[in-house]
């Protein structure tokens, strides 16, 4: 299994799922989220969302992680958008021309918990889905590109390998950092520059071993005849009945709640 | 017709230098035979493996499998199983790993199904087809290479070293399924550092610095220790056993390093002498 930061490993209903079919619902989610205006459409959209977390047994905690990073921007649209220059008649003045709205923080709000909703919905998905499933349900989405020559039995390829040797090349670097420990090297101590050096005589043999690896792996795929085709898959996934009744029930209930609301 | 190399040099190309890695190379294994390739650190087996599957070109000789040149040609009647079982599987599941190399040769999604079935049987790997190979053992990924290989049809099976990288248990396994591969009619090439590998083969060759110093017999191969020295190949097991009984004093037939042969002369042994025990 893929030791991944993003996925949390369950049984749910929503880990289940088709993987198209998640990614289509988050597609079919974005659009209900900016195509209804208004705090109704909002609350809909909001109560989808805790509707997801509760079937994938996410902790919110944990679907809010991706938010971390953007918090100060959200605080900044808030801010930015409860501050006016022109003395609407709700305003209080600040200083000068300056004044403070709380309509305008109310739009502010509004939009940045769109967007967290948004982050949400996309942290459900990556929570709920492996990343290799991630990337199939992308090449079964990226297919009818072949048809205009875009290579994406390639890309697919790719992007797999390189999924499926993060853990590979993680144990790897493990055991060369536990190799130069024994030699006496010390990670994680003295100054910024000591600490970027004491990489060096790591990443050095990574990357010839990496190189090693890549080699092998390219006689392997020339060996097994790989011509860049999209693969014969004996385990891809099948679109169950549930799968379809989701797919059809949710992009047909986005799309009215989105005209409506 | 077997798979051929016909005078075989290869220099790999190293900024302005070359190095010579295989110096007028002649090698050939029938349908069916399983040929030992043994040789110290450095002495061109891997890039034999790489010939033989034409992902190399020679400068000089020719390569030829049933008669078929060329790298695509090459490709399909010649599977290579590499050391690291890591390197080697791309898949998130067994059977989707064993389809791989099929699914390239453009054969029909039944047919496909079809042929990776008999390989995971053949394998013993019938009931792990939906497993993640990442969570199996090294013996059990080795297998499912080999699977593979296997389901791609080749006539020839060249073994690169496939036990390097696994337990006793894991080689033990992956040994077993080399013998399956020789019954099923293919011709098998395995490269390996450990001359207990070689007993049960039907021929030896030994590369020294890029050219074949010794073909011919395991058994005088593994019987000559001093043959084995000059090679830069250690005694082998076995010979160490006969080395030690005769010290201790027990008459040995000529050619000891014959597991069968040496078993036979223990089991007269103790007849003669009698069971006792000091
Ligand atoms: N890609 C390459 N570029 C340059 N030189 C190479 C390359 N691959 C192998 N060599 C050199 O060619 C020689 C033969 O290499 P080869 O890998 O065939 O040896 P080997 O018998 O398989 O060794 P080992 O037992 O270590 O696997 C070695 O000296 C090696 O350094
Ligand atoms: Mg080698």
């Amino acid at each position: 299994m893929m030791p991944s930061v993003a996925y949390l490993p369950g049984e749910t209903p929503l880990h289940r799922l088709d993987a198209r079919v998640k990614l289509a619902l988050l597609a079919a989610y974005t659009f209900l989220l900016f195509t209804s205006d208004g705090w109704v459409g909002l609350a809909c959209c909001l109560s989808l969302a805790l509707f997801g977390l509760v079937v994938g047994k996410v902790p919110l905690g944990h679907a809010l992680r991706g938010a971390g990073p953007i918090a100060l921007l959200l605080a900044l649209t808030v801010i930015a958008n409860a501050l006016s220059l022109a003395h609407p008649a709700d305003g209080a003045a600040i200083v000068g021309s300056l004044s403070f709205t709380p309509a305008g923080m109310l739009h502010g709000m509004y939009l940045a918990v769109r967007i967290i909703l948004l982050i949400v919905a996309a942290a459900l998905l990556s929570l709920t889905t492996t990343p290799v499933a991630l990337m199939d349900a992308f090449t079964a989405l990226l297919r009818p590109l072949g048809r205009w020559n875009v290579p994406v039995g390639d890309v697919a390829m790719m992007c797999s390998i390189a999924l499926r040797f993060i853990p590979v090349i993680a144990d790897e670097a493990d055991r060369i950092v536990t190799a130069q420990r024994a030699r006496g090297a010390r990670f994680g101590e003295g100054g910024p520059v000591a600490r970027v050096r004491a990489w060096g005589p790591v990443l050095v043999p990574l990357l010839v071993s990496l190189f090693h690896r890549a080699d092998a792996l390219a006689d392997m795929l020339d060996g097994r005849c790989f011509t860049g085709a999209l693969r014969t898959r004996l385990d891809a996934p099948r679109m169950r009945h549930v799968d379809w009744a989701v797919l059809l029930g949710g992009c047909t209930a986005s799309v009215l709640l989105g005209i409506y609301l | 017709m077997p798979l051929r190399l016909e005078h075989i040099s290869y220099a790999y190309r190293l900024g302005r230098g070359t190095f010579k890695a295989l110096d007028d190379v002649c090698f050939h294994v029938d349908p069916g035979e399983r040929v030992a390739v043994v040789g110290p650190n450095g002495s061109g087996k891997s890039t034999l493996a790489r010939m033989a599957q034409g992902l190399l070109v020679p400068d000089q000789g020719l390569v030829s499998a049933d008669g078929v040149t060329g790298t695509e040609g090459l490709c399909r009647r010649v599977g290579v199983v590499g050391q690291d079982p890591e390197d080697q599987i791309i898949s998130s599941s067994v059977q989707d790993e064993v389809a791989f190399g099929i699914g390239n040769l453009g054969v029909p999604v039944d047919e496909v199904q079809r042929r990776v079935d008999a390989a995971l049987a053949t394998m013993g790997l019938s009931d792990m087809r939906r497993r993640d190979p990442a969570m199996l053992s090294g013996g059990e990924r080795q297998r499912v290479v080999i699977a593979a290989v296997l389901a791609m049809r080749p006539s020839y099976v060249v073994l690169d070293e496939p036990t390097t990288m696994l337990d006793t248990p894991g080689r033990r396994e992956v040994l077993d399924a080399v013998t399956v591969l020789v019954r099923v009619g293919c011709g098998v090439v395995h490269i390996t550092h450990d001359l207990d590998d070689v007993v049960p083969c039907d021929r030896a060759v030994v590369l020294h610095s890029g050219h074949i110093a010794y073909e011919g017999e395991p058994h005088d191969l593994l019987g000559d220790g001093g043959r084995l020295r000059e090679l830069g190949l250690g005694p082998s097991r076995l010979l160490v056993v006969a080395n030690h009984l005769a010290a201790a004093g027990m008459t040995l037939p000529a050619d000891p390093t014959h597991p069968r042969v040496l078993a036979a002369a223990l089991a007269d042994h103790v007849r003669r002498v009698g069971p006792t025990c000091r």
